[in-house]
């Protein structure tokens, strides 16, 4: 019962936050709005026994992502969207009934799910309990996912250097 | 115990929010923004199949999701202040050299 | 020996790409007609010597042949490429070779402003090979190639000056008409291939009377298709109208081709295959009144024509009738005698013409010609002797081989009085036409005006082959003459091959052969005697003026209208059925197919074009259209 209520709580605040983020006009709101979106969303993956997830979104994402799109909007000084005639007609009316399509193919594509049939995992919420989520992501990263590991830091390291030259200004 | 279908119901919500902020909004930032929001549509169902299937699998690829997606976000932006810096503007409609 | 068969073929093909090599090399171009008159002479050479090693041999040995190789093997079948050279090929090989020969050397000064000069030597060649090929070859299918590589030759050659479309128009004719008779041949190839299984001439004579019943449908079926495809090739009624517009060519062309060879294929096709022929009696006296139609009906149009060569050209036509006739007759020997003494007088004939056509400055008129002896008396003297000849005045050689078939003609069986009779009208009109032409070109006014046209007699170069000519055409008939005892040494010469035929005076009783030798005489002093006063004005006989008010002489003129007439059933219905499938078919369906394909892709190019307008929201939509159609594949495989 509680966690039913918990679900819809969390549920709520990240479809409000959501639709927020489509439809304010102003940049900084938007961003703000997916910040709640985010804490919304850690919850519920606490919820699903996720802790170590859940922390890390809260500090990767809702905090340092955020932040970094908050330093860019104050750096370009983005103000409101001002309203331009629309390079394609309809755009806005297009854009929701495609996303509705997409909704659409969704909830064809995701209904009648039976897996009850296909658990084959070991790891039940009880044995994570007893090892530890964290300790069991740290001992998962360094065996069995121990090269998407190694690529994911040479990525970052991409990255770090591409934001870096690109960001840099042309000194002559 | 909330079912599985509830989760991904939620997930497809987050999804298409995403999808149609993407086609309506005008800015980049926001655009990107929506983006996330698809992405964390994804990492919904990601972590809710790994909680239902017993697999930690699920949270892994979620980690490494959220990696990529700061890597993601770090050069977009970086792009973005570049066609700021040559345009004044960043108004995706002006941006539109990229044709035949 | 029989080497010497491919040395006889190889010579031509020498001298034609030798002169391949000189195309286009400027002064050395000159050279090219010394280099094609080396190969023919030494062509000429070989078949001398062939030609007298037979001689010093009997008659059963005068067979020479050789196999080259295998060339279409089909199942049971095997067409092999071979030769085969016999009395009847020696004597086609020397005519060819030899009447080549003085006409090359003719042409060297001829053709020697002439531009083209180098592709006239090679297309010479070009036809001398495929004309030795064709009398050369063992079987049907290698004389079938010669016999369409000397309709090839004669195209090119009648469309020289292709500058000209009145040449091309010729060249044209003379390909399309002679294409007619040789569908007719094909049909009879495919007969014989069914027939006897083999394409070799040896073996089809060898086995023809056992297989074909003697005046059976089948046998003068396949005679006829066969007679029909020499009529094309030999220019007989009613495919007889390409050979006056193949005068278009240059002279030295019609004095070998269109005269002394190529026209001769047919007659020597019949020869060939005398066995054939002699089981289809029927076709025989096709062939006969064929022949003998074609000879009035040709002779008729010559009284009246104006041009030199074209006077030649119908006389070629009668004279190829005789051929026939004799054919038609039996008697080959007598039908190979009159080719041969043919091909000496109608050579120097269209030799000598180009010698006063070039004297004339090209002038081909002879109303504007006219006692043009004093000017060139030596071209005179040599056209005069080959007048004579064809006239049949003894002791030239037309008059032996024309009284040779005019003698088989009245013993023969079948309405031989009839054929004679006909022979002796066609005598007479070959002696009036000629000598018409003779008296108005070189006796009596002059037509043209002195100072304009430099009349001037030939170089040295044109004049021996005239004089070489004129000096056959008087001793060439001296091997037919009849012996006392029957027969003659022409005769005896092909008798190897043409033994069980009738050989030309076989049966003679000799009284009626002089009184008829007296007559054919007579006839022929006739002719000339009715053309000398139609030349000096006597009687008006061949003129607009006379001859029934002369609605008969435009009939004559314009060649009976036999060529309006083709033109009007064949050309036009023709012309308007291709004019209708060209509205039809090409404009609406073929053109629009094409020009709509490219339109089709124009019109995507621009549609597709706008899918990359540069706005990044559409390439995004596009990316997500695209996932989610993959998502749906994946879902409902």
């Amino acid at each position: 019962m509680a966690s039913t209520l918990v679900f819809y709580f969390l549920a709520t605040v990240t479809t409000v936050g959501a639709i927020s983020v489509v439809a304010l006009p102003n940049p900084m709101y938007c961003v703000f709005s997916l910040i709640v979106t985010f804490l919304g969303l850690a919850g519920l993956f606490l919820s699903l026994n996720a802790q170590f997830v859940a922390i890390v979104q809260i500090i990767v994402y809702a905090s340092a992502i955020m932040m970094l799109f908050l330093f860019v909007i104050m750096l370009i000084n983005l103000d409101k969207e001002e309203k331009k005639d629309l390079k394609i007609p309809f755009q806005k009316l297009l854009g929701i009934v495609f996303g509705l399509f997409v909704f659409l193919v969704l909830i064809i594509v995701l209904k009648d799910m039976n897996i009850s049939s296909q658990i084959k995992g070991v790891f039940t919420p009880q044995y994570i309990d007893k090892v530890g989520n964290t300790q069991l992501i740290g001992q998962l990263l360094l065996s069995k996912y121990l090269l998407p590991f190694q690529t994911m830091g040479v990525l970052l390291f991409v990255g770090i250097i591409g934001a870096v030259v690109l960001g840099r200004k042309k000194s002559r | 115990m909330v079912p599985l279908e509830n989760y991904l119901f939620l997930s497809s919500i987050l999804f298409t929010l995403g999808v149609i902020g993407v086609i309506v909004r005008r800015s980049v930032i926001v655009v990107i923004l929506c983006i996330e929001l698809m992405m964390s549509g994804a990492n919904l169902a990601f972590v809710s199949y790994g909680y239902f299937l017993n697999s930690m699998d699920g949270q892994l690829i979620v980690f490494f999701v959220m990696a990529v997606a700061a890597a993601e976000a770090a050069i977009g932006l970086a792009i973005v202040v570049m066609i700021y810096r040559n345009r004044e503007s960043t108004d995706l409609d002006e941006v539109n050299l990229l044709k035949f | 020996m029989s080497k010497l068969i491919l040395l006889i073929l190889f010579f031509p093909l020498l001298g034609l790409f030798a002169n391949l090599l000189l195309l286009g090399k400027g002064k050395k171009e000159s050279l090219s007609g010394w280099i094609a008159s080396t190969a023919i002479l030494l062509s000429f050479l070989v078949s001398l010597f062939v030609f007298f090693s037979f001689l010093s041999q009997s008659p059963q040995d005068r067979l020479a042949s050789i196999f080259l190789f295998d060339w279409i093997p089909i199942g049971n079948l095997i067409i092999k490429v071979g030769f085969v050279i016999d009395p009847i090929s020696s004597i086609m090989t020397l005519i060819i070779t030899g009447v080549g020969f003085m006409v090359h050397i003719y042409s060297i000064a001829y053709m020697r402003e002439d531009l083209g000069i180098v592709r006239y030597f090679i297309y010479l060649n070009l036809f001398s090979f495929s004309m030795l090929l064709l009398v050369l070859a063992d079987n049907f299918l290698l004389m079938f190639v010669g016999w369409e590589a000397v309709g090839l030759c004669s195209y090119l050659l009648i469309g020289f000056w292709y500058e000209k479309p009145s040449a091309t128009e010729a060249g044209k004719k003379a390909f399309i008409v002679n294409r007619v008779g040789d569908f007719c041949f094909l049909i009879a190839l495919f007969y014989i291939l069914t027939v006897f299984g083999t394409f070799d001439f040896t073996d089809i004579s060898k086995s023809a009377s056992e297989l074909y019943v003697k005046d059976s449908l089948n046998v003068n079926l396949l005679c006829l298709f066969l007679f029909l495809g020499a009529a094309g090739k030999s220019a007989q009624f009613p495919l007889h109208v390409w050979l006056p517009d193949a005068m278009e060519g240059p002279t030295p062309v019609s004095a070998l081709i269109h005269a002394a060879t190529m026209v001769t294929a047919g007659i020597y096709l019949l020869v060939r295959n005398d066995v054939l022929f002699s089981l289809a009696p029927t076709t025989l006296i096709i062939i006969a009144i064929v022949g003998t139609f074609t000879m009035l009906f040709a002779a008729s149009i010559a009284l009246v024509q104006n041009d030199i060569k074209k006077v030649l050209a119908y006389s070629t036509l009668s004279q190829l009738g005789y051929m026939f006739l004799a054919c038609g007759l039996g008697a080959y020997a007598t039908a190979m005698f009159h080719l041969m003494t043919h091909a000496f007088f109608k050579a120097l004939l269209f030799l000598g013409a180009g010698s006063v056509i070039h004297a004339m400055d090209g002038e081909q008129d002879i109303e504007k010609m006219g006692g043009l002896k004093s000017y060139i008396p030596k071209t005179s003297f040599a056209f005069l002797i080959g007048s004579l000849a064809i006239s049949g005045i003894f002791p030239l050689a037309g008059f032996f081989s024309k009284d040779a078939i005019l003698f088989s003609a009245f013993t023969s069986n079948s309405l031989s009085n009839f054929f004679w009779f006909a022979g002796i009208l066609g005598a007479l009109m070959t002696s009036c036409y000629t000598f018409r032409l003779v008296f108005k070109v070189f006796y009596g006014d002059k037509n043209f005006n002195e100072n304009e046209i430099h009349v001037h007699e030939s170089p040295p170069i044109m004049i021996f082959p005239l004089f070489v000519l004129a000096f056959f055409s008087i001793v060439g008939g001296w091997v037919g003459i009849p012996i006392i005892s029957g027969g003659n040494i022409f005769a005896e010469f092909l008798s190897s091959v043409l033994s069980s035929v009738d050989l030309a005076g076989s049966h003679h009783n000799l009284t009626l052969e002089l009184i008829l030798m007296f007559v054919s005489l007579a006839i022929a002093l006739l002719g000339m005697f009715l053309a000398y006063q139609n030349a000096s004005r006597k009687w008006h006989i061949f003129t607009s003026s006379s001859i029934i008010g002369g609605r008969i002489y435009s009939v004559l003129e314009n060649k009976y209208y036999i060529d309006e007439f083709y033109d009007f059933i064949l050309l036009r219905p023709l012309r308007s059925i291709a004019n209708l499938f060209f509205k039809l078919f090409e404009i609406n369906i073929i053109d629009a197919t094409v020009n709509g394909t490219g339109q089709i892709v124009k019109s995507l190019g621009l549609t597709l074009r706008t899918l990359q307008n540069g706005y990044v929201k559409t390439y995004a939509v596009s990316i997500l259209f695209g996932a989610v159609c993959i998502i749906l594949f994946l879902v409902f495989k």
